[in-house]
């Protein structure tokens, strides 16, 4: 692989992800320094997931390149040039230290909330069960959570469970945390305990990418916006400017939609 | 001639001809389901590849023992194979026939029990970092097993009454042991009435160990389709 380069931890450039005729990601260029908080919003299909996605290879890019920590995501450049796909245990590797929290948790249903932490560490990295499961434990307390480690996701809350998913995610210790709308398919009264994880998380100096509508917590949490829509970025900057004063028509658009009735498209 | 003589029915109820067939065709029964999950797992994973070779090899295993009747397969077995040089004794051909007949089913419920687990719990392993055999052993498999558990005994049931078929070919089960009852004091109706009873007795035994189980661990079916069905909303423990 390659070596790490100076620069942005996440770069990416140019990136199109095709779904039949339907163009997800238009050709989009971001990049993200280590330690940064970046909100992604937009409209639903503008393509905010489709790129957290392909930023851990659980999507592949059509074209352009994607750069995490220095090394290509799904893919490298042979001598002469071309991009080849990687094979699935260097995207697995790859993915290690890249966590996701998804917006339906995706909790392993069989297992307690301690064995969905120690998971990873356990099945991936062989780590012996006392000691994968006590840092589990300190995960579980950290999100609030200590005293459901025996408990199974269908006996927690929806809150409870996103709560998990992030620790499970943070049991990897990656570098960078991917949250995909993660209160979006939470009960009101529930969003408020996840956002303020992962608002710890970011206190921590965790590098983030985060879609959401939640936009108050975006301004809160985030270092920079990116306002998506059709697959593009229509506007992107500090967080205060692109949330509270936007540039664009769109955006203004879309952001006093949010309000009301959505109007966008 | 009487038409029922109950003293020829408790005789043929405890004959001991009769008892060694219940028996044989109770392991007969369960080693052939077991070795028929066996295959059948491997079979329902091997069509689970998608490449083409895989995917015919699937479609045909399971098409071609499927659409020869069980019969057939075993007289084959048993009959036509030594015409190739190739000698079973009854039990081998029993045992293969009764297996290979009971395969395709096994994985037809083991590749559905498979595609059942939602494609986001893939996704949540990869996320971690898991790689593909993993996260089939540890996270699909586990949940796939509890899908097809219920649909899985219900092929014991039907196993139980294929056993019969391996008399044609000799072996003394249950059916074969109560006809040869039969050769002998020609009471016809007192020895099947009392294989019927005990083919009834073993599934309604069977039927109740089941639920016994499927009872006893609710809450472990439970976790598999009920985290399917909700998804986001869940009870505060």
């Amino acid at each position: 692989m390659s070596a790490p380069v100076p620069g942005p931890f996440i770069r990416v450039t140019n990136a199109v992800k095709r779904f039949g005729d339907f163009v997800a990601l238009g050709g989009i260029s971001v990049e993200v320094d280590k330690g940064q908080a970046v909100a992604l919003i937009g409209p639903s299909g503008s393509g905010k997931s489709t790129l957290l996605r392909c930023l851990n290879a659980l999507e592949r890019i059509d074209e352009g390149m994607i750069i995490v920590g220095g090394e290509q995501i799904g893919a490298w450049v042979d001598t002469s040039g071309a991009r080849r796909q990687l094979s699935l245990r260097d995207q697995a590797r790859q993915r290690e230290s890249i966590g996701m929290v998804f917006q339906s948790f995706n909790l392993f249903p069989h297992m307690t909330a301690l064995e969905n932490v120690a998971s990873g560490p356990r099945l991936v990295r062989r780590t012996a069960r006392l000691e994968a499961e006590t840092a589990a434990r300190a995960l579980l307390e950290r999100v609030g959570l200590g005293d459901k480690a025996g408990s199974y996701p269908r006996q927690l809350s929806g809150g409870q469970q996103q709560r998990v998913a992030i620790a499970r995610a943070l049991a990897m210790k990656p570098n960078v945390m991917l949250f995909d709308e993660p209160t979006s398919a939470l009960d009101p009264e529930t969003v408020q305990e996840v956002l303020n994880v992962i608002r710890e998380v970011r206190e921590s100096g965790m590098t983030m990418l985060i879609a959401t509508h939640e936009m108050e917590f975006a301004r809160q949490v985030s270092d920079r916006t990116i306002f998506m829509e059709r697959g593009q970025i229509v506007e992107q900057g500090p967080s205060a400017e692109v949330l509270v004063s936007p540039r664009t028509e769109r955006c203004r658009r879309f952001l006093s939609g949010l309000t009301g009735t959505t109007t966008v498209a | 001639m009487q038409v029922w003589d109950w003293s020829v029915f408790f005789d043929t109820l405890v004959n001991v001809g009769i008892l060694q067939g219940v028996w044989t065709t109770v392991w007969l029964t369960m080693v052939t389901l077991v070795l028929a999950i066996a295959v059948g797992t491997v079979v329902a994973l091997i069509g689970r590849i998608e490449r083409l070779p895989a995917q015919w090899f699937y479609q045909g295993f399971v098409a071609f023992f499927r659409a020869t009747p069980l019969l057939v397969q075993l007289v084959f077995l048993y009959s036509a194979l030594p015409q190739m040089d190739i000698r079973l004794t009854v039990i081998q051909a029993a045992i293969i026939g009764l297996t290979l007949s009971e395969s395709p089913y096994v994985a037809e419920i083991v590749r559905s029990a498979i595609s059942a687990v939602p494609p986001a719990q893939w996704e949540a392993a990869r996320a971690i970092g898991m790689r593909p055999l993993t996260i089939m052993r540890s996270i699909v498999f586990l949940q796939a097993l509890r899908i097809a558990l219920p649909p899985l005994g219900n092929e014991f049931v039907r196993q139980l009454k294929n056993t019969s078929l391996v008399s044609v070919i000799s072996m003394t089960e249950l059916f074969r042991a109560t006809d040869n009852v039969i050769q002998n004091n020609f009471r016809v109706l007192e020895a099947l009435t009392v294989a019927t009873i005990y083919y009834l007795l073993l599934t309604a035994l069977w039927t109740f160990l089941q639920r016994a189980f499927e009872r006893r661990n609710s809450h472990w079916f439970s976790e598999t389709a009920g985290s399917v069905a909700k998804r986001s909303t869940g009870v505060v423990a």
